[in-house]
């Protein structure tokens, strides 16, 4: 039985359960479950609290993964104590350290620190305690702190690596300093050459035996704190081979990215992580589509998956569902990119009773579209900080909306008869907010816009008469509300228009065309 | 894990130096006391209690520290990585960042020297603001002045460097045994407490080479030297114990370096202050110092203050953090949210 050891992910935040669908972690968050029900002692018990708690996180239930933080934090409290009371000063240490650990969970900084501190006035010489200090520092965003913790658990180690559990130690200990130099620089060489010589130990003759037991036990879980030589050789090797990917994406070594996020999926094919790289580094938009719909499958509420999936979904997404695996968060998060945000909230009432904050995410999303600011507030409060700053983004760029369509009409007597691009932007954010003052689109009906239009090829031509729909103006794209046929034929290209704006789809300036002379 | 605790009591720690609590330190010279907040430090007259001055602060106090002649005092932030350096005479402070984990300092002249652990450096700070830092072997040091010299000791090499205070570079080094927890020195002497070998070292501060290295009860962690009243030369050494709950002490002696030899030739007579198992003495004493003439020991899990006498240790406040309290005048003065409040031994 090995020591327990923290490894800390902290390359995306993850998910949550959609309907009656059935997400990686749901094998995990059983087994970690099981663990806890049968934990003999404080310390177990802590161990399987932390796991379970991050599982949860991964799937962004932040209500039942705090829950769960604060027990691991009120079991180690108690460990602590009932230790300091037996004169056991090593389980002592021991607790106040996994307690630091469960506060940095929670995020309280001062006080992780400060056990920590407690901690290593008896354990300075633990490599393990060191290691839980880098993990904590690393999780609290303090990478200079976890990057000396690591080193210090690194040099400790170093000295006793002749057996194969010795060396699982000290990879583990390069794993968490790799973490912290990656979050200091993302393309850290020495993080790449630590990462790579973890993955060599691991797939060395020296662990035949453990890969031949894991394969005998068809084991795959992936967990952040370890106990069994099982679990740390299949979580260390999962997530320095996903470190090594990003790296090696960040360096731009797109080939050797894509195999290593492969190698991953050897060994579990629905890893999100390695699922969301593969579409990140995707040549063919086909194969792209593939991988968002598997990404989703194996987790729909990864925050990291879906940040990445709406910045997709800003270019020529395709609807989900046609290369299947498709799920009611995917769908719904293209819902909402094409502005049908009534869909979208359907689409995520049919997630079951799990409440992850990745539906708070697409409600706020909705809310926001509908003019409900302080609603939209509310809810970005309830986010994890990647979630909550996207919609905090949005929330700003409405507020902006706002403030300029009030300026808009307090200047509507002297609106320009030949806009300008800047008037035209400002125009079409204030267009955009769904509880625009009724005044301002009074103002603009009863004003006509001179400029000269890039026109769109004509959908339609007959001889004498041209239909057309849609062009741009100062690069600005517009459309009319219904293909207008013209008088007269009239090619694509430039030419002055005369019009008037009614309102904006997105980035479109919707217009009715008064009078057009070609040039 | 090597040792798992079969039973579990659901008790609450006192944390050592919790979120948000405040820190306390007697500034004797001014006759005040010296608080830091979140954001805030302020004098404080211990006769009239009331406020002299504000002046801004750190946001995480870690530590605070004042000197004797009550000119200059400063704040360390650990989290922040930033200490408030203050002139107490004006009533003036300066935030400077600072490498990473600023977690001791000490005041040799009218210089700052602050210790910041995870960058393995040391930051001397001078009264007119001006900065110089110097990096060091090893990245897990305690800071030691004496002799008018800083002193760093890298806890996982054992490894102790004498820095010259002007220009910080290394005077002489030595080897010493790694993984102390405490460090302090007296008469020319350095001491050091191995809690894991349960062994106490002595050093020539000189030479930085051992001295003497003897058995020391079973976890000791904290080592205190005390003075004697009035006299010069004598001292004291004091050593906390948590895990036999008792606080070692030598009485008498000449000089620290003979309160050593002669403790440890007389088998380190410690005092067993209480039975192991005492209700009184439940969970022992991890930390000492010397206030008003007096030896005062805290229990970091439970929070409690005890003053020792003799073989004598009363509980003086409970359910306190470490640093949010100050021994001045023959009472205990503890900072909590809605002030101060004091209390006769």
């Amino acid at each position: 039985m090995r020591a327990l050891l923290p490894i800390v992910l902290i390359l995306a935040v993850p998910m949550s359960g959609a309907g009656q669908q059935r997400l990686a972690s749901d094998y995990e968050i059983a087994t970690a479950e099981r663990a806890l029900a049968a934990a003999s002692s404080p310390m177990r018990r802590v161990a399987a609290l932390l796991n379970v708690g991050d599982l949860r996180a991964s799937r962004l239930e932040l209500e039942a993964s705090r829950e769960r933080y604060g027990e691991a934090e009120t079991v180690a409290s108690g460990a602590a104590r009932s230790a300091r009371v037996h004169s056991d000063l090593e389980a002592f240490a021991t607790a106040m350290a996994y307690r630091g650990l469960a506060r940095a969970k929670l995020g309280d900084p001062v006080s992780s620190f400060a056990d920590f501190e407690e901690a290593l006035r008896y354990q300075s010489d633990s490599p393990r305690t060191w290691n839980l200090y880098a993990s904590a520092m690393t999780i609290l965003g303090m990478p200079g702190k976890a990057e000396a913790g690591a080193r210090n658990a690194v040099a400790l180690a170093s000295v006793r690596n002749e057996t194969p559990e010795a060396l699982l130690d000290l990879s583990i200990y390069r794993y968490a300093l790799a973490s912290a130099l990656l979050a200091t620089d993302p393309a850290s060489a020495e993080a790449g050459e630590l990462l790579r010589s973890i993955v060599e130990a691991l797939d060395s003759p020296q662990f035949d035996f453990l890969r031949e037991r894991i394969a005998r036990q068809e084991r795959f879980e992936v967990f952040s704190s370890v106990r069994r030589d099982e679990e740390a050789w299949l979580s260390l090797r999962n997530r320095s081979l996903l470190r090594l990917a990003g790296l090696r994406e960040e360096r731009g070594e797109i080939a050797s990215a894509r195999a290593t996020y492969e190698r991953v999926l050897d060994s579990r094919s629905d890893d999100v992580h390695a699922l969301a790289g593969l579409a990140r580094l995707a040549g063919a938009a086909d194969d792209r589509e593939r991988w968002f719909a598997d990404s989703f499958a194996a987790n729909p509420f990864s925050a990291s998956l879906i940040l990445q999936y709406e910045e997709h979904l800003a270019g020529d997404a395709a609807e989900p569902g046609a290369g299947g695996g498709e799920s009611a968060m995917q769908r719904a998060l293209w819902l909402l990119s094409r502005e049908r945000h009534a869909e979208a909230l359907e689409a995520v009432a049919t997630i079951g009773e799990r409440r992850s904050a990745a539906v708070s995410y697409v409600r706020g999303r909705a809310a926001l579209a509908a003019g409900e600011i302080d609603r939209a507030e509310a809810l970005a409060a309830s986010l994890p900080p990647s979630l909550r700053n996207r919609l905090v983004q949005r929330l700003a760029l409405a507020r902006d909306a706002r403030e300029g369509a009030g300026r808009l009409l307090e200047d509507s007597g002297a609106w320009p008869e030949e806009p300008a691009a800047a008037w035209l932007r400002d125009l079409a954010a204030a267009l955009r907010d769904p509880s625009i003052d009724p005044a301002l689109l009074a103002a603009l009906d009863a004003t006509l816009f001179t400029s000269l239009a890039v026109l769109d090829p004509p959908t339609d031509t007959r001889p004498g008469v041209t239909v057309l729909e849609s062009g741009s103006i100062h690069g600005i794209p517009f459309r009319f509300s219904v293909p207008t046929a013209f008088h007269g034929d009239i090619a694509a290209g430039e030419s002055r228009m005369t019009y008037r704006i009614e309102g904006a789809s997105g980035q479109t300036l919707l217009v009715a065309p008064v009078r057009i002379d070609p040039r | 894990m090597r040792t798992l605790a079969l039973v579990m009591l659901l008790l609450l720690l006192a944390a050592p130096a919790a979120a948000g609590d405040p820190l306390l330190v007697h500034v004797p010279a001014r006759r005040a006391l010296l608080r830091a907040d979140s954001g805030s430090v302020h004098l404080i007259d211990i006769a009239s209690r009331e406020r002299i001055w504000t002046v801004p602060g750190v946001r995480h106090p870690g530590a605070i520290i004042a000197s004797a002649a009550g000119d200059l005092a400063a704040v360390l932030d650990p989290i922040a990585n930033e200490v408030a350096v203050i002139a107490l005479g004006s009533g003036t402070a300066v935030i400077h960042p600072i490498p990473e984990t600023p977690l001791a300092g000490e005041i040799i002249g009218d210089a700052l020297y602050v210790l910041s652990r995870d960058a393995g450096s040391v930051t001397r700070i001078d009264s007119d603001g001006s900065r110089i830092s110097s990096a060091l072997p090893g990245r897990a040091g305690l800071l030691l002045a004496a002799g008018g010299a800083p002193y760093v000791y890298d806890r996982v090499s054992g490894s102790i460097v004498r820095l010259d205070p002007s220009s910080l570079e290394i005077e002489a080094s030595g080897s010493l045994p790694p993984f102390a927890s405490d460090l302090e020195a007296g008469d020319g002497t350095g001491y050091l407490v191995l809690p894991r070998e349960g062994r106490l070292v002595a050093f020539s501060l000189e030479s930085l080479e051992v001295t003497e290295s003897r058995a020391a009860g079973a976890v000791p962690i904290d080592l205190q030297l005390e003075r004697t009243a009035g006299a010069l030369s004598g001292g004291t050494l004091a050593i906390a114990d948590p895990s036999s709950k008792r606080v070692w002490r030598d009485e008498g002696a000449q000089s620290f370096g003979q309160a050593l030899a002669r403790g440890f030739l007389r088998g380190l007579l410690g005092l067993g202050l209480y039975a192991p198992q005492s209700a009184e003495f439940p969970t022992g004493v991890d930390r000492l110092f010397t206030a008003d003439r007096t030896l005062w020991g805290f229990d970091s899990a439970s929070g409690t203050l005890y003053r020792i006498e003799g073989e004598r240790a009363r509980a003086s406040a409970r359910g306190v953090s470490w640093g949010s309290f100050a021994v001045a005048d023959s009472r205990v003065w503890i900072a909590n949210s809605e002030g101060i409040e004091s209390r006769p031994w």
